[in-house]
């Protein structure tokens, strides 16, 4: 069964607010940091990479439908704005992939090094801010999403 | 205590495999703008377009670069994660920096 292109265009950003909405929980998580708060910061930033992949995912199954001939790609670049398209979704589709890359670091500093996140300063600064690097990449790569999407919806 | 630290070379290896996903992502992707055969190439799924080989080759070969850190950094006990983070953030601005459109045809002098 496949669904409407119009479903996987709301799952995929339904899927993108779900990544938005995990980092608040998981960043106030490690913030305000307890023993307990790391097993949960571990589950807030593995569901947050979930997300993302699967984000992604449904993405580059919407891209086909988005490049093929007669589709948004074809309009945009046809209009008086095609560097909605040249610069905005270019960047928006490899932002994406990075996004989730930046995560999977993530995941593995909280994975790997809980306690020391718990003790050491230093580590938990440097997971907070890749987690915080992540979220702009994600950031980005939604407004943009949206934006492409108001210009030329699926 | 100070011996229940995980060995920092796994980290460490996570930290550069992760950093050449992305920066292999956006190399590729500059390599298809200088030359036409290569975005030939790179078109794994006619749908998809040149993005296809792009982002796989990209993260098959973050994944070798990985496997093989792993390997090389097996006896890495500490490490300095601030130097590791700032090293991982200067990969995602020139990942970045190497799928903006304008930095390209700036570099193809157009």
């Amino acid at each position: 069964m496949v669904l409407p292109i119009e479903a996987q265009a709301i799952i995929h950003g339904f899927l993108g607010t779900v990544v938005l909405m995990s980092f608040s929980g998981a960043f106030a998580e490690l913030v305000g940091l307890s023993k307990a708060g790391i097993r949960r910061v571990r589950i807030g930033v593995t569901a947050m990479f979930a997300a993302t992949v699967l984000t992604v995912t449904t993405g580059i199954i919407l891209y086909i439908p988005y490049r093929a001939a007669g589709g948004p790609r074809s309009e945009i670049l046809a209009g008086p704005i095609p560097w909605v398209h040249t610069i905005l979704f270019e960047l928006k589709e490899y932002a994406g992939v990075y996004a989730a890359i930046i995560l999977l670091m993530a995941v593995i500093l909280v994975s790997r090094h809980g306690d020391q996140i718990l003790a050491e300063r230093r580590f938990r600064l440097s997971t907070a801010w890749i987690l915080v690097l992540s979220m702009l990449v994600v950031l980005l790569t939604y407004g943009l999403g949206a934006y492409v999407t108001k210009i030329a919806p699926l | 205590m100070m011996n229940d630290k995980p060995n920092f070379g796994q980290t460490a290896a996570a930290f550069i495999g992760t950093s050449a996903a992305i920066l292999a992502i956006g190399l590729l992707n500059v390599w298809s703008e200088f030359s036409t055969e290569i975005k030939t190439r790179l078109t794994l799924h006619a749908g998809i377009g040149p993005y296809s080989g792009k982002v796989l080759f990209g993260l098959l070969i973050g994944g070798a670069v990985w496997i093989l850190a792993d390997v090389l950094l097996l006896r890495m006990k500490n490490g300095n994660i601030v130097r590791w983070t700032f090293f991982f953030t200067l990969a995602v601005g020139a990942g970045m920096l190497m799928v903006f459109t304008p930095f390209l045809r700036l570099l193809l002098g157009e």
